[in-house]
Order: structure tokens, then sequence, then C-alpha cells
């Protein structure tokens, strides 16, 4: 019997992996039978959240613990989305009609999903009077396609975080500091010279230029019009505009002459983060939950820190990225949905959460709270009053920010496009003339689409109006007064 | 009655899934409104797009790490087949890229990668000072061809210890009498290999190749991992079809692009099968 | 023509090492990223803590999706090498109409790109009733096409007359399947059993979607969770992942121990 040994340890072999299925096999089953049971007459509403396990936990359940509280016979079902997977988990279950009721949205997937037609309008299931709730600049971004499809929830602006060592390395102090983008290009390649002599190259600062662009938003904050205004009363790129050429050459000529990390073109904010945590950028811009971050994994690097406000165009106007929260066309309870919508986004809701992290209400009566006035006792006792500071610091620069996002369902495809052809131009040296010329004839064909869209819906057509455009809030020297 | 139960799950998760995107091919399905019929403008649209071209193109490029995990795993196989010292433990360390997850490798590699500070570019910097600049940094994670080069370097780390484990089952039937008559008979080391192993081995090397050219025309995470960014013609058609149904919204023009890519792997994979696969069968089953 | 056969496998075993140094890699920095405590540069030395270990463990709450992701697992390499075995027979070894269409289909179902297949993949795994269960992350996974390749591809391989031996002798479909073509292509299905654990215990994108409870994510899912931008510490996030390679190079490093070539290479004489 040659075949004796290695045939008794395969018969042993597929005899565990027969034991293995059918355990397994019963196990899975008995899951599939649990969890279907659910008492008759409750309202069930799906509420999607953006990364706010496990951090928020507590929060996000005591308010549904409320909210259920308010709303007998209703029973809220909470899923928190990584955000990696929102716009995979998102499509893939509406598309199988099993989305949620009400989903939370940062302003870009807003945009994108709307122009799919994701959202229902909330014009008429609300128990109050959205106008007098929140701040306007952030509502105006929830009304795309002319009615309102949006709450705003929380908001985040940035603060420019400097690291005073690395500056140092360069010359510089964090008062030298310029507070506009452009005064930042201006002083970037000097910089970087001059720390490559100490020995020690570094950059002064980096941020999302090419993937997911941040320039179309720091144009807008620098008052250079990327929309005007057409013969018809309709609306035309102008993107070819001397303006809109000068401001992208100065950031390509910045990169092309190796002002800026060569990731800046291609990668995300995390590259930003990740230098900014090994000491080789001195300057980044980001909301102060940041410092909380940093202060986990590099604690040098925190302590090296120090908070100052907003980078801003010549406006004078930091951003405010708004997060909302929206209920799907698709949802069968609507009304229901706008409720739990419009209780998540209540004033006392959202000083609640803010005080959990460093974000900031977008309802004006919550900004009216001490906490935003500085660093509270038990931060200042923990060694972590910069978080306060940050804190208070964007509280201030918020109420004279801006939204500059223009409510149009085919801003995420413009942005994607001015991407495209931004990137010909970092990347494969396409002048800068001609990748803008063909990044116009793009969103031409955009907006021509949107029209033809509104006009078969019977909706109004896209004017001027979408684009906001606050007043200047200047002083000559180049910083806001405040 | 042996075929039953796997039919009836490709058949139901796989062909029927297959059927629903041809059906939503012709259609303009966006996943949130009801999908209205199209006809074949997608696919029409699709062959005068040149951003699709160039994307099966690279496709096509990428189909070079094929043949050189083809041979790595094989020499890897051979040299543990051998049983010298240590060969055990080189399976071991071989095969601990196939099981770290892709998400955390690509930590790894874009350190590495990195254009100013990684590994690489240092030790290219470092060469291209020896021989006067012939050879200099790269730019791997920006600049085309190199966004494909890294991702096939990523590819063929991950994958290499997976063909090899397929080899050495393989060369357990490998009669090792075979070849010590052979070696006996004063064969050298290679024409043992050329007359009695790569012969007994010919289906697994159709298996590995078929297996790997798919793998390799459909690319993606390896691709979406390290050069995410990197603008849409540098990378594949797969990262192409994601962008199309996930950021676009355009869920049927990508199951158009999804089709067309399937016809392209199926008529390559019958090629290569009807290239490699009859030596194996002739004379068998 | 010795000192050439030297020098041959010297040079072949330092590029085997140089190889392993690059295979090791990235594990090494997964690990060390694991154990620095924080304030250190990713990638350096800088002592060793167990502490984002210990977090890791306690604030991921992994030893739910620990279980879930066992039990996935195990149904879905089970089922693999269950279902895959079953159909290569025919595949490999019966003559029969419409075989080679049959074969031909079963590997065309490799060759549809996963990123557009997902969505009504997971319209029809709903339909059944599976969204959100364990069953609905093994179930459209229990076979492969490439399992089915694999096992017809061992079965290719086993000599005719043994087969014909065992059918002499009286033995029918399933005893010769059973007692003769499983046995002799053991080292492929422990093979097939062992990449199906890896497929099955790291696959992320299918539970992404199908689940949506957090009581019943599975390991990868709830790491996910934890590598996100938003993520606190990227190091708790490595001892995640470290933790989670554990059972799977166990599990690797048993097979390898248990299933020694040896063991069937004589078999093969019969």
């Amino acid at each position: 019997m040659v075949m004796g040994r290695g045939r008794r340890v395969a018969v042993w072999w597929a005899r565990a992996a027969l034991l293995s299925v059918l355990l397994s096999t019963a196990g899975v089953v008995s899951l599939v039978s649990c969890g279907e049971s659910r008492a008759a007459g409750v309202e069930r509403l799906e509420f999607w959240t953006i990364s706010l396990k496990p951090r928020f936990t507590g929060y996000i359940e005591g308010q549904i613990a409320a909210f259920e509280g308010e709303n007998p016979g209703v029973d809220v079902v909470w899923v928190d989305v990584p955000y990696g997977a929102v716009e995979r988990k998102f499509v893939v279950s509406s598309a199988a009609g099993r989305g949620p009721d009400v989903v939370n949205m940062s302003d870009l997937f807003y945009a994108r999903f709307s122009a799919a037609g994701a959202f229902a309008s909330l014009e008429g299931l609300l128990p109050g009077e959205a106008g007098e709730r929140y701040k306007r600049e952030a509502l105006a971004v929830c009304r795309i396609g002319g009615s309102l499809t949006a709450l705003p929830w929380y908001l985040t602006t940035q603060a420019l975080i400097m690291n005073e060592g690395v500056l140092a390395r360069g010359g510089l102090r964090p008062d030298d500091v310029p507070g506009t983008w452009r005064g930042l290009a201006a002083l970037a390649l000097e910089f970087r010279r001059a720390t490559e002599a100490a020995g020690e190259p570094a950059y002064l600062f980096s941020f999302q230029l090419g993937h997911d662009s941040e320039l179309p938003i720091m144009m807008m904050a620098d008052g250079i019009e990327l929309l005007r205004a057409g013969a018809g009363g309709g609306l035309e790129p102008n993107l070819t505009s001397a303006a809109v050429v000068e401001y992208v050459s100065l950031f390509v000529e910045l990169y092309r002459a190796g002002g800026l990390p060569r990731e800046s073109a291609t990668a995300g904010f995390e590259h930003v983060v990740d230098h900014y945590q090994n000491g080789r950028i001195a300057v980044l811009s980001s909301g102060p939950n940041f410092l909380d971050r940093v202060r986990g994994v590099s604690p040098a690097v925190y302590e090296a820190s120090v908070v100052r406000p907003a980078a801003t165009g010549e406006l004078g106007r930091g951003h405010i990225a708004v997060m909302m929260l929206c209920v799907t066309a698709a949802s069968e309870r609507r009304e229901l949905a706008a409720r739990l919508a419009w209780f998540m986004t209540g004033p006392a809701a959202q000083l609640a959460f803010s005080r959990q992290v460093a974000v900031l209400p977008s309802t004006p009566e919550s900004l009216e709270d001490g906490f935003f006035e500085g660093p509270t006792a038990e931060e200042v006792a923990s060694g972590n009053s910069k978080l306060g500071e940050a804190r208070a610091m964007v509280a201030e620069t918020v109420r004279e920010a801006a939204a500059f996002t223009p409510a149009l369902e085919s801003w995420s495809a413009m942005r994607r496009a001015f991407e495209a052809e931004l990137k010909r131009s970092l990347l494969d040296g396409v002048p800068v003339e001609r990748s803008m010329e063909r990044a116009n004839a793009a969103w031409a064909e955009l907006l021509r689409e949107l029209g033809e869209r509104r006009a078969s819906a019977g909706a109004s057509p896209v004017g001027i109006e979408v684009v906001p455009r606050p007043g200047r809030l200047l002083a000559t020297d180049g910083r806001a007064e405040r | 009655m042996f075929l039953a139960p796997a039919l009836v799950v490709l058949g139901v998760f796989f062909v029927g899934s297959f059927a629903e995107v041809v059906r939503a091919s012709v259609t303009n399905a966006n996943a949130f409104t009801e999908p209205e019929f199209v006809g074949l403008s997608n696919y029409e649209r699709l062959l005068g797009d040149a951003r699709f071209w160039t994307c099966l193109r690279n496709s096509f490029v990428y189909l070079l790490v094929t043949p050189v995990v083809l041979v790595l795993s094989l020499a890897c196989a051979l040299v543990i087949d051998a049983r010298v010292r240590g060969s055990g433990w080189l399976r071991v360390v071989y095969f601990l890229p196939v099981v770290t997850p892709t998400i955390v490798a690509s930590v790894a590699w874009r350190v590495l990668f990195n254009e100013e500070t990684g590994l690489l570019n240092g030790v290219l910097s470092a060469v291209g000072a020896l021989t006067g600049g012939a050879i200099g940094p790269v730019g791997w994670l920006t600049s085309f061809p190199w966004t494909l080069v890294s991702a096939m370097i990523v590819t063929t780390w991950k994958g290499f210890g997976f063909y090899m484990m397929i080899f050495l089952a393989g060369l357990t039937a490998v009669p090792r009498e075979l070849k010590e008559a052979a070696s006996i008979d004063g064969a050298g080391g290679a024409r043992v290999f050329a007359v009695v192993t790569l012969p007994a081995l010919w289906p697994t090397v159709t298996l590995v190749s078929v297996i790997s050219s798919i793998a390799a025309l459909k690319v993606f995470d390896e691709l979406y991992v390290t050069v995410r960014g990197a603008p849409v013609s540098h990378q594949t058609a797969v990262p192409l079809v994601y962008r199309t149904a996930f950021e676009e919204n355009a869920f049927g023009a990508a199951c158009a692009a999804g089709v067309m890519l399937f016809v392209v792997i199926l008529a390559f994979s019958a090629v290569n099968l009807w290239l490699t696969g009859g030596r194996g069968d002739r004379g068998r089953a | 023509m010795r000192g050439r056969g030297v020098g041959l496998s010297a040079a072949v075993m330092v590029s085997a090492l140089l190889l392993a140094a690059v295979a090791l890699g990235p594990m090494v920095f997964l690990v060390m990223g694991a154990l620095q405590p924080a304030g250190g540069k990713l990638g350096a030395w800088g002592g060793v803590t167990t502490a984002n270990v210990e977090a890791a463990w306690t604030e991921g709450k992994l030893a739910g999706p620990l279980m879930n992701s066992v039990v996935v697992t195990l149904a879905r390499a089970g089922l693999n090498v269950l279902l895959a075995a079953l159909a290569a027979y025919p595949l490999a070894r019966m003559r029969f109409a419409g075989r080679r269409a049959v074969f031909l289909l079963v590997l065309a179902t490799t060759m549809i790109p996963e990123q557009v297949i997902v969505v009504p993949m997971f319209r029809i795994t709903s339909g059944l009733g599976l969204f959100d269960t364990l069953a609905g992350v093994v179930v459209p996974f229990s076979v492969s096409a490439f399992g089915i390749f694999l096992c017809r591809q061992a079965f290719l391989q086993v000599p005719g007359e043994l087969e014909e031996a065992a059918r002499v002798d009286g033995a029918g479909s399933v005893r010769v399947w059973w007692s003769v073509m499983l046995p002799l292509a053991a080292p492929t299905l422990a093979t097939l059993g062992l990449f199906s654990v890896i497929g099955a215990w790291s696959d992320l994108l299918w539970p992404l979607v199908i689940l949506s409870s957090e009581e019943r994510f599975t390991l990868p899912v709830a790491i996910d969770r934890m590598l996100g931008v938003f993520a606190t510490n990227p190091r708790v996030a490595y001892a995640a992942s470290a933790l989670a390679l554990v059972p799977v190079v166990a599990v690797f490093l048993l097979a390898q121990r248990w299933l020694k070539p040896e063991m069937f290479a004589g078999s093969v004489k019969g």
C-alpha cells in the first residue's frame, strides 16, 4: 500500500474540512434567521454618518435616543460609514433600493449626488424656518437646483498651523508668515532654498494642488471670477481670463520649480499631514482638530506648533466647508426623515457636538456660547490649551468666512474637468493657457448639458446668482482686518 | 451532478449579475433615478473616447507583469523544491506579501516610492552621481509611465509568492525518480528542467499565465492605493470604470466600459489558452 | 564545471535572500509602526511599546469582528474547496457534450471587473434576503472559477491508469472522486484551502458593502474604519492590522508543517 500515508492524511483533512463547512454553514444560517424579527408598527429610519465611530458613538447615540423619545414608535438605525467608503457604499445600496433615509454628506459629495437626483426637496417638510436657524452662507450651499435639499450640519474652517522649529530653519518666525495664499507662494521657493542650504530641506507649505484641487476655491476667495453671467442671462465659464491664467500659472510655476512637494499634484491631504508630522513642512492649513491628531502621533511637533488665522485670498475671507444632512429621494418616510435631520442640526445638538470635537456649528446661536471664546479650564489643566486657542481663532474667522462653493449640480464634474487639465500643466508641461482653454471648453459643455437638463425638468435656468460673491473685507496690507 | 452546486452559485451571482451589467449598459442608469433605454450610445461614446483607448493600451502594457511574475515564481518554486537548508523559511517569507492586506502594504510602498525622501529614488540618485547623470530619480507616483511601473512592482511583490505556491503544488506531481534517473544519466540541471520538469509542469504554467494575465488586465487595488491621484490617462482600464461608476455617477456608461473590457479579456485569454493550453492537454484527459 | 556550479548556486542563494528582504520589508515596517511609541518617525527605530496593540484590541473592540471573520473564513474556504473539487472532476475527467463550453463559461466569470459587478451582485444578494448577514458575505463567493481551474489542472495530472484500475475494481464515479482523485490532488486542495482562507480573511470590498450593522463586521471592515484619514493614531491601526495577520500566518505555518510535499509524492508510484 504505497498510497497509505498520503491517503490517510487526505481523508482526515477532507473530513475536517467538511465538518468545518457544516459547522460554519450552520452558524451562518442561524445568524440569518435572527435580525429579521422586528416589531410591527415601528417606523424605521436609517441614518448614515461619515467616520464618526467610535469617537462620537456616545454623542450620536444620545441624540438618537433623545429623538426617539420625542417621537415614539420611531426606530432610528445608525450606520457609520468610513470616509473612503462613502461613494461606493452609497451608490451600491441606493442602486439596490437599500439606501439610507438621512445621510451625512460633505459639500463635494452633496454636489456630486444631487446632480444624479439622489436627494429629496425639503421645502414644506421642515418643522421650522431654515433661514432663521442656519448661517446664511452655509444654507446657500444647500440649495443646488434651486430648492433646499440639505440642512447644514457642522462647519469646518481652516486655521494656519505652523511648526516654529521648521520655520526657523528657513529663517522665518510665525509672524513673518503671510496670511494669504499669494503671499505664501511668493516666499515658498526662497524658503526651500534656504532650508536646503541649511542641510535640512523643508517646504514652506503644501496643499491639495492637483487631487481634489483647492485652486478653484482659492481663486474665488481671491475675488477671481471663474464663472460669469452669459449674454442671455445664463452662466458662462471664464477660465481663459487673464486673472485665472495668472493665478494658476503662479502655482504651476512654483510646483515645477520645486517649491511644493512632488506629491502635491497627485496626493490627497494625507501627504500634507505626513510631511508636517515629520517636520518637512512648516505651515499647513487645516481645521483645529488636526492639532488633536498631531498631539497623539508626534508630541514634539505638537509642542512646536502655533496657530494663526486661516490663509485667505484677496477678499480676506476664509472658506467654510459645510457638512450637511440630506434626506434621500428614495426614502419612504421623507417627513420623518426631515424631522430627524432638523433635530440633529439644531442649535443645542450642534453645540453639544462642537464640545466634543473641534468643529463649528452652522447655527449662529450656538456660536454665542462661551466655549468658543478660548480654552476651557479642563483644556488648560490637561496642557491642551492650543486646541482651545485654535477653536477661538476659527470661531472668530467663521463670522466673516464665506462658503465659496457654487450651488451647481455640475460643480463636482466641473472641478474634475479643471483638475484633469491642471494636471496636464503640472505633470506633462502643457502651457497653462492651453490647459485652461481646454478646461473652459469642458465647462461650457457641462453648463450647456446642465441647462438642457434643467429645461427638460422644467426647472429654472442656471444664472450667476448660484455663484457666491461675498464682498471684499480687506485692509491694504494684505491681511484681513478683524 | 458534480457540477450543479458550483454552477448554481456562479450562475446566480456572476452570470446573473453580468446579465444585469449588460442590460444597464444600454441605459443611462445612475443608481438614483429610473433608468431610460439609450440604445448603443454608451458604446458609441466610449469608442470615440480617447481616454478609454489610452487606458486600454496601458492595461496591455500592464501585462508585462505576467512574464516577470511567471519566471520569478517558477524560479522560487524550483529553489525551494531543491530542499536546500532554510528553503522552508524562504517559502514562508515569500508568501508573507500575499497575506499582507493591500491597504497596509501600500502605506509602506508609498514611503519607498516617495519621490523626494523615498529609498528607491535615494538609490537612483546615488547611482546617478556615479554614472554622471545617465540614471536619476524618477517620478514614481506622478509621471507616466512610472505610475504604471510602481503599481506593477507592487503587483509583482504581492503576487509571486502566490503563484510560487501553485508551482510548488504542481511540482509535487513531477516524479522525483524521473528527475533522479535523468541526472544519473548525466543530464545537467538545465536539461532535466527542460526535458522532465517543464513538460510535467506545463498545465500549471498555463494556469499561472492565464490567471495572472486576467488579474493584470483587471488590476485596480494596486493603482488605487499607490497612485490614486495620478491622471486617469496614466492608469489602466478598471480605474477608469471605477471613476465612471462611482465618481461620475454614470453607471450605464461604466457598465458599457465593463462589458467592452470583458470582451477584450475574453478574447485575450482565449488566444492565451489556445497558445499555451494545447500542449498541456494533449495526451491527457 | 564544478566551480561554475557552486558560483551559480551562490548567486542563486544571494538573490533568494535579497528577494526575501524585499518580501519582508513592508511587514517589518508594519510591525515596527505597531510597536513604536507615539512621537517617533514612522519607519525609524525608537523603542518598543505594546500600548498600540492594547489600544487596538480594546478601543477597536476587535473580539466580535474576529469571531465573525473566523466563521466567514471557515465557511468560505470549506465551501470553496468542496464545490471546486466537485465541479472540477467532470471538467477534467468526463466526456460530455459542452464540457469545453462549461469550462470556458466558468473561466469567463473571472473576467468581469468587480467594480461594476458589485452593484447587481448586491441587488441579487439582498433580494435573497442576505443583506447584512454573514451568509451574504459567504454565499456569493462560496466557489471561485479560480478554484475550479486549479483543481481541474490537478486532476488532469493524475495518471489515467489509477482511475482505470479503480474502475476495474468496480468503483463508481463518486468512489473514484473520493478515493482516487481527492487523495492525489490533496496538495492542490490544501493550497486552494489556504488561498481561500487568505482571500476570505482579507476581503474588504464585499463585506464592506453587504454588511451594515456593527455586530456583524468582519475584521478588515473594522480595521478599515481605524485606518481612515480621520483616525487619530495610525499606529493603532497598524497594530490592529498586525493582529489580524497573526491567525493567517499561523494557519500558513501549520499547513506548511502538516502538509509536507513528501507525504504525497510517494503515492504517485501507485
